[in-house]
């Protein structure tokens, strides 16, 4: 079974990185799981130039909205401005509690390939995987 | 003396007859008569008179009347004297006169002489020629006095027709009855169904006596002073029990004279009663406007010339300033505040243009007693131009209205209004910042919660099984879920309750409520598969709706939905939707289930909110509060009525003016 290179957590509770952490290691899915608690953390972690992600190889990212430092939506935007050859080196799926029409209204136009409401479960990233990775990898 | 004839022959009395008969001359014979003194003889009687002197003097044979009454100038001119004088001496006497003051017009004379106790007289014209002559003279004289008649008559008639005529009433009432000898046409006019001619006035027209007229005509008999009328009244009776009629007049009673005697009276009259009565109209009309203006509600002034001078000032507007004199003022002296005000200029603007002026409330501080403190007044002004018989401005109506009541009140109006809008930014900042706080809460506490769940799956996961099968450990575990469970359920209600703050937004359109059903259906069908639940549906006496469709469904929704959820065990739901139009226009949407039923306490609860009557279910205890919520909002009423262990009916009864169009759904 294949994995995907890796998948980066981006929530500011520790908690909920703990857990998805516990899920998607229990999956299995993934060759490492990143964290990174604000979405500058985030940018960072994917501008490493000795990142393994590549477009064909993409690093998974479920992304929370709300978050001290630079949220989710800064994050996008941010994540929309880097080079096209970067961009596809990551697919962002929105993780989050709830989306009121207002949070939604504002994710329009941002490059957002889908989304999931907490909580992270095994049956939710076997979907993801399936819907957005293809045949590449399954879960255990 | 001279001596009589010695003899005569005596003549037989026929033929003496014949002789006096043939004689041209009168001849008489005198007996003396004497005064009281029985000496002198002042006068004759007449014993005979012959046929030329019976026909000379229009007498018979032996007259009744003397000398002196038959010759009634004989002591003037002496002829008596002449006569006496005969008698007394014996001598012949000669008289000659001309007497045409006698009425016999003509030169004669007499010869007298005694005869016993009696005297003789012969008296003739003394030739046939002179009589001829007197003829001619007498008929000239005839024909005269017949063109001077005839001149009367024509000058008369003249006058006559002229009166006639004249559209003066003219009368002449004769003697001290009035008695009417003349009236023109326009006179008997006056009083056309009356016989007037030959009457006294009092018997023609008795309405005169009370009128005073009689009396008035009494005086001026009287008196022979002119008397003039001016517009006296007259009460003219009429026939026919008609009310009299009012008339007026204007006139003259001038008495005339014959001998320097008054003997009747003159009337020149004109009918002027329409004239009076016009006047009295037009006073009537003056008067009107008069009162119109005195007693008027509203403040009008007139003010006079350039100045403005306050010439007219009506009650209604001497009430705003009961302290200050205004009438024969200038504006600037009876009202000096008013000065830097624009009423100086928009009155001079009038005055000049003529064009009328509304100044709408306009703000005037002004003291309504002479130095007295100002108050600020509100006044609509209408300012008029007056203009004099040609045409040219002499003044300025001025119609006021202190509108200072009206004006604070829209003013306290427009400032509860501010406070209204204020308090409804407010409610409305408050409403977005509890929708948001509702929103971040049930976010913010959703989030541990959902990890709360995940680390209670991850726990049952981890934990060992020897741990887990100790006694106590599941339940603990289970206990944990539960509230968790609740918990959640709480988050659910509150983000529920933010959507339904959204909802009452949402516009009316109308709505297929058949086809709504239908959809409704869809969605509960494993819940109707689950409880082999039956619906019936009858929406054919139903209208289309106008309503918000998505609020709409949740109705249907949450009413059908319940009748399913809350059905008694072991009896498989059977529901009823109906939906018909009341008398009044109104719509209503009934369900009846045949479920758990509702006890009245439960009833009082049942539209409250987070009430849950049956904890043997899932259920916010928000669904009902959301619908009493959507269907108060739309102006409508939401009932129940219900018996435990039997079923519920819920009856939603929404106006009529939510039902545009009577179409019956399909």
């Amino acid at each position: 079974m294949k994995k995907i290179p890796a998948i980066l957590l981006v929530d500011d509770d520790d908690i909920t990185n703990f857990l998805n952490k516990q899920v998607l290691n229990h999956l299995g899915v993934a060759d490492q799981v990143l964290v990174a608690t604000n979405g500058e953390q985030a940018l960072n972690i994917l501008a490493r130039p000795d990142s393994s992600f590549s477009p064909a190889h993409p690093v998974l990212v479920l992304l929370d909205l709300n978050m001290p430092v630079m949220d989710g939506f800064e994050f996008l935007e941010a994540f929309q401005a880097l080079p096209p050859a970067q961009q596809q080196r990551a697919v962002v799926v929105v993780l989050t509690t709830s989306l009121n029409s207002h949070d939604l209204d504002r994710t329009t136009n941002l490059p957002i390939a889908g989304f999931l409401n907490k909580p992270l479960n095994e049956e939710k990233v076997a979907t993801l995987l399936r819907i957005h990775f293809g045949p590449l990898v399954t879960a255990e | 003396m001279p001596t009589p004839p010695a003899s005569l022959p005596s003549l037989p009395a026929v033929e003496l007859h014949a002789l006096l008969a043939v004689s041209f001359s009168a001849l008489a014979l005198w007996r003396p008569l004497y005064g009281p003194d029985g000496a002198a003889v002042t006068d004759f009687a007449c014993e005979y008179l012959n046929p030329a002197g019976q026909q000379m003097l229009g007498q018979p044979e032996r007259p009744e009347q003397t000398f002196l009454t038959l010759f009634p100038n004989a002591c003037e001119n002496g002829l008596i004297t002449c006569c006496c004088r005969v008698f007394a001496t014996g001598e012949a006497g000669h008289f000659e006169a001309n007497h045409p003051a006698d009425g016999r017009d003509n030169y004669w004379h007499l010869a007298a002489r005694r005869g016993g106790e009696l005297l003789a007289t012969s008296f003739t014209d003394p030739a046939g020629e002179t009589t001829l002559r007197a003829n001619h003279r007498a008929e000239a004289r005839q024909a005269e006095l017949l063109a001077a008649a005839q001149r009367r008559a024509q000058e008369r008639e003249e006058f006559a027709q002229v009166f006639a005529h004249t559209p003066a009433a003219i009368c002449i009432q004769c003697g001290p009855a009035h008695r009417y000898a003349y009236v023109n046409a326009a006179y008997q006019q006056f009083f056309p169904d009356r016989q007037l001619l030959g009457r006294p006035v009092a018997e023609a027209l008795p309405e005169t006596v009370d009128a005073g007229v009689v009396d008035l005509l009494d005086a001026v008999y009287r008196t022979g002073e002119t008397y003039y009328g001016h517009e006296q009244p007259l009460l003219v009776a009429r026939p026919g029990g008609q009310a009299p009629k009012p008339m007026y007049f204007t006139f003259t009673y001038q008495a005339y004279r014959e001998n320097g005697e008054v003997v009747g009276i003159s009337t020149f009259a004109f009918d002027v009663t329409e004239q009076v009565l016009a006047r009295q109209e037009r006073e009537r009309q003056r008067q009107q406007l008069e009162d119109l203006f005195m007693q008027a509600s509203a403040p009008i002034v007139v003010l006079d010339g350039p100045d403005h001078v306050f010439t007219l000032v009506n009650p209604a507007y001497q009430r705003f300033f009961p302290g200050r004199e205004l009438q024969g003022k200038p504006l600037r002296d009876a009202l000096p505040e008013l000065a830097d005000t624009p009423v100086p200029t928009l009155l001079r603007q009038v005055y000049t243009s003529g064009e009328t002026c509304v100044a709408e409330e306009m703000p005037l501080q002004m003291a309504r007693s002479a130095g007295g403190p100002l108050e600020e007044m509100y006044w609509t002004f209408s300012f008029q131009a007056h203009r004099d018989a040609h045409g040219d401005i002499d003044g300025i109506r001025a119609f006021a209205q202190d509108v200072t009541a009206s004006v604070r009140a829209r003013q306290q109006l427009q400032e509860a209004n501010q406070a209204l809008t204020e308090s409804n930014r407010q409610l409305t900042r408050t409403n977005t910042d509890l929708d948001n706080f509702i929103y971040t809460a049930s976010h913010d506490l959703k989030a541990p919660i959902t990890n709360l769940e995940g680390l209670l799956h991850l726990l049952q996961r981890v934990l060992p099984l020897p741990a887990r099968q100790q006694e106590g450990v599941q339940p603990v575990l289970d206990r944990m879920q539960q509230s968790v469970d609740r918990f959640q359920l709480t988050i659910a209600q509150l983000t529920d309750l933010t959507k339904l703050q959204r909802a009452a937004a949402e516009p009316a359109e109308p709505v297929d409520l058949a086809r709504l059903i239908e959809d409704v259906c869809l969605d509960l069908a494993p819940q109707f598969a689950a409880t082999e639940a039956r619906l019936t549906v009858d929406v054919t006496g139903g209208p289309r709706l106008a309503f918000a469709p998505k609020n709409l469904r949740s109705l249907v929704y949450n009413l059908l939905s319940n009748a399913v959820k809350y059905h008694q065990p072991g009896r498989p739901p059977v529901v009823h939707l109906r939906s018909h139009r009341t008398e009044n226009g109104a719509a209503v949407l009934e369900v009846q289930d045949n479920g758990l039923g509702l006890n009245a306490r439960q009833q009082a609860k049942l539209f409250g909110l987070f009430r849950r009557l049956h904890d043997h279910v899932e259920g916010s205890g928000i669904g009902l509060y959301m619908v009493k919520r959507i269907v108060e909002n739309a102006g409508g009423t939401i009932a129940v009525s219900s018996t435990p262990g039997i079923g519920s009916t819920f009856t939603i009864t929404l106006p009529g003016t939510a039902l545009p169009e009577t179409t019956t759904a399909v």
